[in-house]
């Protein structure tokens, strides 16, 4: 009750402009008005941001990001961990300065700041600042601070920073982290979630209103991740924007003079393009790449909320900042001429795009669990470009190749020789053997996907619907979402999966198995008439059959499970007669026979003849028959013998 | 000279020809098949009774591929060493045989002798192969020097045009097609000259080569440029025949094999048309 009225209070003083309500708590907001020196390659300015204190704690301290300090030296966590440096020349090199830092009476908070590193006690990093109140904030307080400083871009990498006359601003101004009162997410106690930046890792924030005001050169084109409420110039070289957006967990731009803009619409959203002008036969891919990803989004997992959404395809030279996210803008990455048939500009856009999802709306926790927004995330995307493009060519759509989006990341993730050193459930940094975006984006989507072949397509997508419904504009955990799925498969399928899906995720989210089920041998024996030793009682008699073989067969099929992941499997039994039987699995077992009497002999046998459980590291042995189709290698060698004689004719001259 | 003679005299000497064809076809088609089959037969063997060439049936399946495993490496290490070898082989078998083709070709050579044919191709082998292997390098060369100078100039700066790299490929190989005929004369020009001389000079026949091209250019090269725009033309065709045909029946592959055999044929009658063409030309201005 406290807290609405605070809020309403402060919404008084930020009033609503894009949303109707409020969509967020909004326990953080921020009033920005900065300048970019295209020179220095700085943003430079004021910063007014408040902090509501959300918890029943008494917390003494504020602490914020200062991501762009990881760019400042070759000892910060960021290159210890990437083994790099930010370059060889001091413009190279990225940072934030704090000039100033008050509170709403006026006190200095600069003179006690400092510095700290809760993850690796690195003294060298700067990139969590802890800022002592003069003033503990009481549960329900609202910290005012007033900051001016001095960001320097460094060259462009990790998708922030300056090309020449190109400019990405991401992660460029102090930002609050996020307070965790008890029992939100895994907090026990309340206190700060306010990581290090580091290598392998993304972002953690609360979802705020941001009113930022940009001057630049007046020949820049901006695109920021808000809707442009005023221009005005300043003098004859010079011209101020202001900006506006709300619920969102970040805010950047991008500033160019090359760049041009298109605009297109989708229901309510406003769509705006940044792209170099020379790019322009991309525009229609984009637009149609990111209006897919809007109506699956709206049909499968629930509405997207804004009136708008800004695409930057940045310029050849800004590569480093291209396929970043933040919710309302994103950058995608296309080149001139991008062949119609390669599908990777709709790829980065439909995956750029689902992150105002997952980790826009539904903001998890990307430091701690990346699986929850980057793998996530990719099982969307790929479902959306094999769906809009193709079910076998969401990559690549060639008439001499075809490669659906889901195969890349099962490939990738059943090639790994590093597929089971680490779980799903590690903090980003953590992942060893550069296993990072294995386990985060691919072994993620390649086990949702094999959640969609046990449940089915309409459960999956109940699933995401009551989370979204459940957690949009707030902070759910890996844990929320497992409690998600357990409390809608049994709703929609009662018990056939058991009470709950546990066991899936004990071996898939948090084991390290591996799945892999075998045909292992199928076999008909004719069944004869008795022949033996028959005791009567008084006399042992010899028994020769009549005939010797019957028209009857045994049929016998043998199954293995190799791995040790346990998944229930269908099994689709073939019989010369024509005959199919479907039988079932739980797949527990080490191995499991399935046993016929009859007339009709077997012919072949397949484990999960409908590739759904697409976990299971080897699909070669999922089948067996006694004729298999040579057919097809039989084809590849003649047009492989035919390529290579003209290829060796054309060479010799 | 008309352009018109050596063309069709080069078209009934490649006809006459046909036996030096045919030996060149199958000794190409052994070759391959010496990689080609036990490539084909390792792949069955990690296949063994799977069902899972149905995902083959339309075009390659990366998904069968990722589930060769540990087994797709090896297949793949071994298939590019028997690519590479079987690369350098067909090159020295082709040098060998050429020597023979450009025999048989000439005027006064008026029935084919398989004795005259392999007995030429061993005469001139090494002069044959230093003038193929110069004249590659050369060629290569040429390629890399006008593909790099372009994409050098058009990639030299961040702040170029983003279609500049794009259009310098273009361009260059624009280039590369009207360059290339040239080569192509030099390098026949130099073999026809090597075959009437009783001395094997390798060297020698490509200033031969070089000079016989810029002497009769206007003539010469409208005849190479058609053939080649044939060749270009028949090329294209067979790509897309071969890539786009995916017959699902064993009788289906096996016309396949066939075609694809003839066309190679084809394609070889093609090259020695091309040689018959300078063989006449060059006999109607020799040196």
């Amino acid at each position: 009750m406290v807290l609405s009225g605070l809020f309403y209070v402060l919404q008084l003083l930020y009033p609503q402009i894009i949303n109707p309500k409020p969509l967020s708590q909004r326990i953080t907001n921020y009033k920005l008005e900065v300048e970019l020196d295209p020179v220095a390659k700085t943003v430079s300015g004021t910063m007014d941001a408040f902090w509501v204190n959300p918890s029943s704690d008494v917390v003494p301290d504020i602490q914020l990001h200062m991501y762009l300090n990881a760019f400042s030296s070759n000892k910060s966590t960021f290159y210890k961990e990437s083994d790099g440096s930010p370059g060889t020349e001091e413009i190279d090199y990225g940072w934030v300065k704090i000039k100033s830092m008050t509170d709403r009476k006026g006190n200095d908070l600069k003179s006690i700041m400092k510095y700290i590193s809760p993850d690796d006690n690195n003294p060298d990093d700067m990139t969590v600042l802890d800022v002592p109140l003069p003033e503990a904030a009481k549960p329900g307080d609202t910290v005012f601070i007033k900051v001016s400083f001095v960001s320097k871009l460094p060259t462009l990498t990790h998708r922030t920073g300056f090309k020449d006359d190109f400019f990405f601003v991401g992660q460029w101004f102090p930002k609050f982290g996020v307070y965790e009162p008890a029992g939100m997410r895994y907090a026990v106690k309340g206190g700060w979630n306010c990581h290090q930046f580091h290598y392998n890792s993304e972002f953690f924030s609360n979802h705020s209103v941001y009113d930022v005001k940009i001057t630049v050169p007046k020949e820049y084109v901006i695109g920021t991740g808000g809707i442009l409420l005023d221009e005005k110039g300043e003098g004859e070289k010079k011209k101020t924007q202001t900006w506006r957006a709300e619920d969102i967990v970040d805010f950047a731009w991008t500033a160019w003079p090359g760049f041009a803009v298109y605009m297109d619409q989708w229901k309510h959203v406003k769509i705006t393009l940044l792209l170099p002008k020379d790019r322009s036969e991309q525009v229609d891919r984009q637009f149609t790449a990111v209006k897919y990803a809007l109506e699956y989004f709206d049909k499968n997992v629930g509405p997207y909320p804004w009136p708008y959404i800004t695409i930057v395809d940045p310029p050849k030279k800004g590569n480093g900042s291209g396929g970043m996210e933040y919710t309302t803008i994103f950058t995608s990455e296309s080149a001139y001429w991008m062949p119609e048939y390669f599908k990777f500009p709709e790829m980065v856009t439909i995956h750029e795009f689902g992150h105002a999802y997952f980790m826009g709306i539904l903001a998890s926790n990307e430091f701690e669990e990346p699986w929850l927004d980057e793998g996530v995330n990719s099982f969307w995307e790929e479902r959306i470009l094999d769906h809009y493009y193709g079910p076998d060519a969401g990559m690549l759509d060639h008439p001499f190749l075809k490669v659906s989006d889901e195969t890349m990341a099962r490939m990738e993730y059943v090639l790994s020789g590093n597929r089971q050193v680490v779980s799903n459930a590690e903090y980003s940094w953590n992942y060893p053997h550069r296993t990072y975006g294995l386990m985060s984006y691919m072994k993620t989507a390649t086990w949702l996907y094999t959640l969609m072949g046990i449940v089915g397509e309409e459960t999956t997508n109940e699933i995401f619907k009551e989370y979204y419904r459940k957690w949009a504009f707030k902070h759910p955990s890996g844990r929320d979402f497992v409690n998600i799925v357990n409390e809608v498969v049994p709703r929609i399928n009662g018990n056939k999966f058991g009470p709950d899906m546990n066991w899936f995720f004990d071996q898939t989210l948090y084991g390290t198995g591996i799945c892999d089920y075998k045909v292992s041998n199928f076999f008909n024996s004719s069944i004869t008439d008795f022949k033996g030793i028959v005791n009567t009682g008084d006399s042992i008699l010899f028994k020769k059959s009549g005939r010797e073989k019957d028209t009857l067969f045994k049929a016998t099929v043998q199954l293995e499970r190799l791995g040790e992941v346990m998944l229930p499997e269908e099994i689709l039994v073939h019989f010369d007669n024509g005959d199919h039987i479907l039988e079932t699995w739980d797949g527990k077992s080490r191995f499991k026979d399935f046993k016929y009497t009859g007339k009709r002999k077997v012919d072949w046998v397949k484990i999960d003849p409908d590739y759904k459980i697409k976990m299971d590291v080897n699909y070669i042995n999922n089948s067996m028959t006694d004729n298999p189709d040579k057919k097809p290698v039989r084809r590849y060698a003649n047009k492989f013998i035919s390529f290579m004689q003209f290829f060796i004719n054309i060479i010799s001259l | 000279m008309s352009i018109i003679y050596p063309i069709i005299s080069g078209a009934v000497r490649s006809i006459k020809s046909i036996k030096g064809v045919l030996a060149i076809w199958l000794s190409t088609l052994f070759l391959v098949s010496l990689v080609a089959i036990p490539m084909k037969s390792s792949i069955d063997a990690v296949l063994g009774l799977s069902m899972i060439t149905e995902k083959l049936k339309n075009g390659i399946n990366f998904d069968v591929l990722a589930d060769f495993g540990t087994n797709l490496p090896a297949i793949l290490s071994a298939a590019v060493s028997g690519i590479l070898l079987l690369v350098l082989s067909g090159f020295l078998v082709n040098v060998f045989f050429n020597g023979g083709l450009f025999t048989t070709l000439r005027n006064g050579e008026e029935k084919y002798s398989s004795a005259q044919f392999f007995r030429s191709a061993g005469t001139r082998f090494w002069p044959f192969l230093l003038i193929t292997g110069i004249m590659s390098i050369m060629v290569l060369a040429s390629l890399l020097l006008i593909f790099g100078i372009a994409l050098g100039i058009a990639g030299s700066s961040d702040s170029s045009p983003e279609g500049a790299r794009f259009r310098a490929v273009i361009i260059g190989g624009l280039i590369s097609v009207f360059l290339l005929p040239i080569f192509l004369l030099v390098v026949d020009y130099a073999r026809v000259w090597q075959v009437t001389s009783s001395k094997p000079d390798g060297f020698k026949a490509i200033g031969v080569g070089f000079r016989q091209t810029f002497k009769h250019f206007f003539s010469s090269y409208p005849v190479m440029f058609i053939n080649m725009l044939i060749q270009a033309l028949f090329g294209w065709f067979v790509l897309k025949f071969i890539s786009g045909y995916g017959p699902q029946t064993g009788g289906g592959i096996f016309l396949l094999f066939l075609l694809s055999q003839f066309l190679f044929i084809l394609r070889i009658s093609l090259r020695v048309w091309r040689y018959g063409s300078v063989t006449a030309m060059y006999e109607n201005h020799p040196v």
